[in-house]
């Protein structure tokens, strides 16, 4: 009894074994034998919809030793219930029997999914052992998990890093980017592109380019992103082109600018990058070379 | 004695329905048809979801479906039957009970029929009362009377997985 209160002060053991007999004497030898050499939470059921139920409504279980002769639903059908259910089709389930010995009835156990398959009378110290070995290689897989958790957050971390620096990177160059699907409308933009235009970020969404855009000699829109896109297909890449931005307020803007267009694995453009430098400045600056 | 399988040398592909009842038709005569349907049960479509709060149900159809060479999955309510197909991606059929307990299967057929991915798996549906059958298609592909019948039941299983 002393054993009972130690259990039940220190909570929740390292691992919870679920023990299973129509035989209330079997239960209490296998229980008592359990007890006395792991630290272990011992559960105990007297058939098999009665370990069903266990197993189903906890779903900590570590491991689940079966007995096979039982009235109503022998040990086989239970592992087999066991096995279709999600909640517990990957508890280890060790067959545990004194009448099934024949190799057909162990080849069924391994069968229905059992992990091992123990013949009675069997040596105290070998169940033990068997016992011990399963919760260690249970333990092994449980810390495996918790280094591979570790590892996920971590590496989850790192991109999240890499992700925010690549993002202050947009959002602090001095240039405007702009991100235009193959059809010219706006996709995203950077900071620097909503204060030269004048809009808010949600404001540029799905407006097409033609509406801020202004190139010399410009055609339709249409016409316009056409050129664009066999440019872009045949070259790749287009810098240093002169044109006018055209602000929410309807001011020109000089810029120069570049575009690129990123393609997928089957070479379809799939975004266009636009690179817009502000060259207000540039030509007073220009005008000072001028004046030296 | 059980026969052992080199399973490297089975293309799913080609395993069709014929091949696999001449082995489950041989398997019976031999002590370990479990251990060959385990194999079988690898290629598509062969995995099927059983929901039924009655255990005797489960204990009755899952030894059948697997001996016709069907991956078995369990559920005991609608409740459990979803998380069952959320997690198992590869189900192609499911029986359903009608009356169960926390959800029963109307509304867990009307729950699955809003899921993406899985909306199109068809649901046949399994009761006693055949007053349910006419309400009981709308979602479902199909009833079974229950006790059910093996043929009737492979049958009807056949109608809808190939």
């Amino acid at each position: 009894m002393s054993v009972d209160a130690l259990q039940t002060e220190t909570g929740r053991m390292k691992f919870r074994i679920l023990i299973v007999d129509d035989n209330e004497n079997n239960l209490f030898t296998l229980r008592t034998l359990i007890r006395k050499h792991l630290e272990v939470e011992v559960l105990e059921a007297s058939s098999g919809q009665q370990a069903i139920d266990i197993a189903l409504n906890s779903p900590d279980i570590d491991l689940i030793i079966l007995d096979i002769q039982m009235p109503e639903m022998d040990g086989f059908q239970a592992a087999s219930m066991l096995k279709i259910r999600k909640r517990t089709k990957n508890i280890p389930i060790i067959f545990l029997t004194a009448a099934f010995k024949s190799e057909e009835f162990q080849d069924k156990g391994y069968a229905v999914g059992a992990a091992d398959y123990l013949l009675k009378p069997i040596d105290d110290n070998q169940l033990i052992h068997k016992i011990s070995t399963y919760l260690r290689l249970i333990e092994k897989e449980r810390n495996l998990n918790i280094i591979l958790e570790r590892q996920v957050a971590e590496r989850t971390a790192e991109l999240e890093q890499a992700r925010q620096y690549l993002q202050n990177i947009i959002n602090y160059m001095g240039e405007a980017l702009l991100v235009l699907s193959p059809q010219g409308k706006i996709k995203s933009s950077n900071p620097a592109a909503q204060k030269m235009l004048g809009y808010k970020e949600e404001e540029l969404l799905n407006l097409s380019i033609s509406d801020i855009f202004e190139e010399e000699g410009d055609e339709a829109a249409g016409a316009f992103m056409g050129t664009w896109l066999e440019a872009l297909i045949r070259t790749g890449a287009m810098s240093q082109i002169d044109a006018r931005f055209i602000h929410s307020n309807g001011k020109q803007i000089p810029i120069r600018f570049s575009r690129s267009a990123i393609m997928d694995d089957n070479e379809k453009i799939t975004d266009i990058l636009c690179i817009a430098k502000d060259m207000t400045g540039f030509t007073r600056i220009q005008q000072d070379d001028d004046d030296e | 004695m059980p026969v052992s399988f080199d399973t490297s040398s089975i293309d799913e592909e080609l395993i069709d329905i014929h091949s696999i009842e001449s082995v489950v038709e041989e398997s019976k005569t031999t002590a370990e048809p479990l251990a060959q349907s385990k194999i079988l049960s690898n290629g598509k479509n062969r995995h099927i979801l059983v929901v039924d709060d009655d255990i005797n149900t489960l204990l009755s159809i899952t030894p059948l479906l697997e001996r016709w060479g069907y991956r078995v999955s369990g559920a005991g309510d609608g409740e459990e039957a979803l998380e069952t197909l959320e997690s198992e991606p590869d189900i192609a059929l499911i029986l359903m009970d009608i009356a169960m307990p926390v959800k029963d299967g109307y509304t867990t057929i009307q729950q699955i029929r809003d899921m993406p991915g899985i909306s199109e798996i068809p649901v046949i549906t399994m009761s006693c009362d055949d007053t349910n059958r006419e309400h009981a298609v709308e979602g479902a592909k199909d009833h079974i009377h229950k006790p059910i019948d093996p043929d009737i039941l492979q049958q009807t299983i056949e109608r809808y997985i190939a």
